[in-house]
């Protein structure tokens, strides 16, 4: 095959250079964690708790310890040092002991020759429960008895909270909470558990040092956060404990919680043989956690002429059996629960409960999505009240840099909400088609479930905002580093995680900028061989990865110019300081409790047959603040992708539970979007340097997700003139059976 | 994932197919293994040998009778019967098959295992059903006939029973049919699927996924409003699972019901 030269270009800072892992991607030559092989290696299999809350009368591994090629089956006392992890309190057991808090929570491990035998194996684990009544209502769950009676997450600086099975509650009070307008419209809103659903199931490979130390190669979205969490529980150092990047088949803020790092790890150990472990989809539903699930409910008062004088919201999160990233998501849904819009006076009281209920952590979107989806049907109701035009409300009320967010945080960077307002608004709207068509392209597809009959046709609008980078005080920063080599070439190394966002292109085009040479290579993401790039995540990584990778471009060069030989140096890139929020009032402490800003707009034609509930979205037209696009095409590639997966939640993704037991673990009862459902996506970027980061990027993974499902809900209720409160939209709902 | 250890025998007539599947108790056929193949793997089924039936020629393929009816060889794939000319007599049949999966089951997929697994999920049960099919079925001890509305006895059971084959489907002489299914997913699985067909007098109109066997209804009229009155007197009891309530269920039987006997109307004018 011979490709044009400049497809060839290797593209620096602003160009849409072809990426390094597109094609092996499509020829299917890339190697995922799953193809992860050692000489020799056994397969590690989990023994999981089929029920929601359980306690654990006892193990029996005997049987299982006895079958042929099995060579270690190991419980929680076979764990040499914390019993327990977790990404911001160590609650969750590596295995667990005494009680079982979720379905799908893992008790044992096995190691053998031959996955079948691993399998056969923990069939013969007898586990001894004794059920408990799960608790699986929110709503409740702060009268029942507590999950964690030891209360891991308390005395971390929140709001001590004394209600039971409460991971946290916080309060932001602005003004007059009690401030009257002219009109009020109020709503009560739901979301189900939006699974992140990766192709790629959690897998990895652990290979025993032969000096007590052990390298794990995982597909993960921070890998020394693994490491500071793996090592402890295996009783090691840090540096024994090496994570080293597999191929990534998705992650979705999926990745970010441990799956099977521990546990291939101490089955490693225990053998002293390389160990794999790959789940199946099933398993996978249960091997980590999930989008929250969310009850919202709002009330916005404004004046005649559409000026929002108050806003009153309280969210309700499950985040089931553990804390996981709860906490961050907590202050997120309720710090953007007002929208992007100005407004003098707010009460948020965003709250997050445990129960027996799947866990749940970050998901792209990470509590703006639940929030936008309230705050937006909220702006299309009070627009409906007021008779005014649902952008024109939107422009009325869009806040700008200067203004004062509930929180108190001025805009001090770039938010262009009207921009984008108004360059998504004035994107045309492509004319309904003709019938008789083609049945894909009516809804129901290829059912040939209508010819026309029963169809309406509406469109809708919404506008999304949400944080770029870790908040609340947290130190983030992420590491780089640049080694100038004699023959001219270049080597960067950096620990971000590649997760098919494409940080490896923004690695290599800042790289390529700053040292002006395209003679380099980037080395694989290790903990072995860099400091910490923080995590894949919160929309981040661009910025970050950029800043550390420019900051070592340039301190190299300059250490070549003052030496004049081969050069190798490390730099950490630190975004602007944030502080805590006021854990009575949610006021800001500092400046900023979050670093910065990024909003979109979207518009949305669908069809919905409201005979029988189906629904097509025929077209989507986006405008997104990006800040400065490092390579438009990928961009524009995470903007697609970012707005299925929030049409996934709009129409049909939800993990079903009845007593806290998953319902529907697989790809046959999950729906996910095909390119079938996926409407064409036409994508403004809107670039306004953001001062504060390097060249002036933002992150642009979670807008798009943000901000489509709550647009996707407002062209269905344009058709169907229903209020549509629940997402996903279920088909009876929108017939409107009840 | 790894199957269970499994033997596996190639037969190469229908005589020996027969024999082998009458002599082992845990032996089942396998078509095109789109359905067989998958609860192997999740181990819903695990079979101590496959006689696989795809050497044999007697089973494949469609002849066209000089008085239109169609002989359908069990083994013939959904994508055979969408491109066969001879099926166009009753053009149905191949709409129909068109509709199932996606490319890979299509080729994989035949006539006979669809509605031999009898998945009350599928697209051909109710579809045989309302087109007036017949079933021959062969057996150690010889062969028989059995009216495709006899055929279905339960979920993943019909009259070709242990040891036995479906050989061929016949389908009569016609044209004015219609199908309406409402998939979840834009191709997939249907929650709900209508086949219907005017043809010999009053509609036959069957309604599949609703029970454990295609439903016939026979409405006194083509007209709407019959339709939807006989599928509500029905009185169905549709299962309330992970996809969809009961109730909407039934309101899509109605709705369905009616869009499958007007394409039905359009087709016999
Ligand atoms: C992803 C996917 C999506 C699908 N979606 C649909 C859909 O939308 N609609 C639909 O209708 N189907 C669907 N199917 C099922 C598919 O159509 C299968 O092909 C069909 O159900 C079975 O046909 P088969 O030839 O593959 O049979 P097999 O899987 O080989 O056999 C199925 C069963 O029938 C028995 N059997 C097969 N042939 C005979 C015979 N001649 N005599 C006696 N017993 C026999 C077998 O022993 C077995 O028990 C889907 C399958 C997949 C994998």
């Amino acid at each position: 095959m011979t490709v044009p030269a400049e497809k060839l270009r290797l593209g620096r800072v602003g160009e849409s250079a072809r990426r390094t892992d597109a094609v092996p991607k499509v020829t299917g030559e890339f190697a995922y964690s799953s193809d992860a092989y050692a000489a020799g290696m056994l397969w590690g299999r989990t023994v999981r708790s089929p029920h929601a809350h359980a306690r654990i009368r006892s193990i029996d591994v005997s049987e299982a310890l006895a079958m042929p090629g099995v060579h270690a089956v190991l419980t929680h006392e076979d764990v040499p040092g914390e019993k327990r992890y977790g990404l911001e309190f160590r609650d969750q057991p590596v295995l667990a002991f005494d009680r079982v808090r979720y379905f799908g929570e893992p008790v044992v491990v096995v190691a053998a020759e031959h996955p079948e035998q691993a399998r056969r194996a923990a069939d013969r684990v007898r586990i001894e429960y004794e059920p408990l009544e799960p608790i699986v209502d929110p709503e409740r769950a702060t009268e029942q008895e507590p999950l964690h009676p030891d209360r891991p997450t308390m005395g971390h600086g929140y709001r001590d909270d004394p209600r039971p099975n409460v991971v946290r509650s916080l309060v932001i009070r602005r003004g007059d909470p009690d401030a009257r307008g002219d009109v009020s419209v109020s709503g009560v809103y739901e979301l189900g558990i939006q699974d992140q659903a990766f192709l790629g199931p959690e897998s990895g490979l652990a290979v025993p040092d032969g000096e007590g130390g052990v390298d794990v190669y995982v597909a993960t979205q921070w890998l020394h956060v693994d490491r500071d969490q793996v090592a402890p529980c295996l009783g090691l150092r840090p540096e024994q404990v090496r994570i080293h990047l597999a191929g990534v088949g998705g992650a979705f803020g999926g990745r970010e919680d441990l799956s099977m790092q521990i546990h291939g790890a101490l089955l490693a150990l225990h053998t002293n043989r390389p160990v794999k472990i790959v789940y199946d989809r099933q398993e996978s539903f249960v091997g980590h956690i999930h989008r929250h699930p969310a009850k919202i409910w709002a009330e916005h008062r404004a004046t005649r002429d559409g000026k929002l004088v108050c806003i009153r919201v309280r969210i309700l999160l499950d985040g089931g059996a553990y804390a996981s990233s709860s906490t961050a998501v907590t202050s997120n849904a309720a710090s953007f629960a007002c929208g992007p819009y100005a407004v003098e006076n707010a009460l948020v009281e965003s709250t997050c409960v445990y129960t027996n209920n799947p866990p749940c952590g970050a998901m792209r979107g990470f509590g703006a999505v639940q929030s936008c989806f309230a705050h937006e049907a909220q702006m299309d109701k009070l627009a409906a009240a007021l008779r005014i035009d649902p952008i024109e409300l939107r422009l009325r009320n869009a806040l700008a840099p200067g203004d004062s967010l509930p929180t108190g945080q001025r805009i001090t960077g770039t938010l262009p909400v009207a921009d984008v307002i108004r360059r998504c608004a004035e994107l045309p709207v492509p004319e309904a088609e003709e019938l008789p068509r083609d049945p894909i392209r009516l809804p129901g597809g290829a059912g040939n479930t209508t010819r026309g009959e029963g169809v309406r046709r509406g469109v809708g609008f919404a506008v999304g905002f949400k944080n770029i980078g870790y908040s609340e005080g947290f130190d983030d920063y992420c590491t780089a580093r640049v080694r100038l080599l004699a023959d001219g070439s270049a080597e960067v190394h950096c620990a971000a995680a590649e997760v098919g966002q494409g940080v490896a292109n923004v690695i290599l085009q800042t790289a390529r900028t700053e040292l002006d040479t395209d003679d380099l290579v980037l080395a694989p993401a290790t903990t072995s061989s860099v400091g910490s790039a923080g995590s894949a995540s919160a929309s981040r990584m661009t910025w970050m990865a950029a800043g550390a990778v420019r900051e070592a471009c340039r301190a190299a060069l300059a250490e070549r110019e003052r030496t004049g030989g081969e050069v190798d140096v490390e730099r950490v890139y630190r975004h602007p300081r944030t502080t805590p929020f006021d854990p009575e009032t949610g006021q800001v402490t500092g400046e900023r409790a979050h670093v910065a800003y990024a909003c979109a707009a979207m518009r949305v034609v669908a069809e919905v047959d409201v005979e029988l509930g189906l629904t097509r979205v025929v077209w989507i037209g986006t405008a997104q603040d990006v800040g400065r696009a490092v390579n438009p095409q990928a961009v524009e590639g995470q903007i697609e992708g970012g707005t299925a997966q929030g049409l996934g939640l709009a129409l049909m993704e939800e993990v079903q539970t009845r007593g806290g037991l998953i319902t529907n673990a697989s790809f046959t009862d999950y729906l996910v979007p095909t390119t079938l459902d996926m409407p064409p996506v036409e994508s403004v970027l809107v670039e306004d340097p953001e001062p504060d980061a390097p060249y002036g990027v933002k992150g642009v993974g979670e807008p798009p997700t943000v901000v489509s499902t709550a647009a996707i809900l407002s062209a269905l209720r344009d058709a169907t003139g229903r209020e549509l409160t629940r997402v996903p939209v279920s088909f009876d709902e929108v017939v409107g059976l009840d | 994932m790894l199957l269970r250890e499994v033997e596996y025998a190639r037969p190469a007539s229908v005589g020996d197919a027969v024999r082998l599947l009458a002599e082992r108790d845990g032996a089942r056929a396998l078509a095109g293994g789109q359905t067989l193949v998958n609860v192997m793997k999740a181990r819903a089924a695990s079979p101590d040998v496959v006689v696989d039936l795809n050497g044999l020629e007697e089973l494949k393929g469609i002849e066209l009778g000089p008085d239109g009816t169609l002989e359908i060889g069990a083994m013939t794939t959904y994508t055979e019967i969408v491109e066969s000319a001879e099926a166009r007599a009753r053009p149905i049949l191949g709409e129909v098959c068109a509709q199932i999966a996606d490319v890979q089951v299509r080729n994989r997929g035949t006539i006979g295992g669809n509605v031999c697994s009898n998945d009350p999920t599928n697209h051909l049960p109710p579809l045989v059903v309302a087109l007036g099919g017949t079933m021959t079925i062969r057996g150690t001890g010889g062969e028989r006939t059995v009216p495709a509305e006899e055929f279905f006895l339960g979920v993943y059971m019909t009259a070709a029973g242990p040891g036995e084959l479906l050989t061929t489907v016949t389908i009569p002489a016609g044209k004015a049919d219609g199908f309406a299914s409402l998939p979840i997913g834009r191709d997939g699985t249907c929650i709900v699927n209508v086949a219907a067909s005017l043809d010999g007098g009053a509609p036959r109109v069957v309604v599949g996924c609703v029970d454990a066997v295609p439903v016939l209804v026979r409405p006194e009229s083509a007209e709407d409003d019959a339709v939807r009155g006989a599928v509500r007197a029905a009185g169905l009891q549709p299962p309330d699972d992970v996809h969809a309530p009961a109730e909407y269920r039934r309101h899509l039987a109605e709705v369905l019901a009616v869009r499958a006997v007007r394409a039905a109307k359009e087709r016999a004018s």
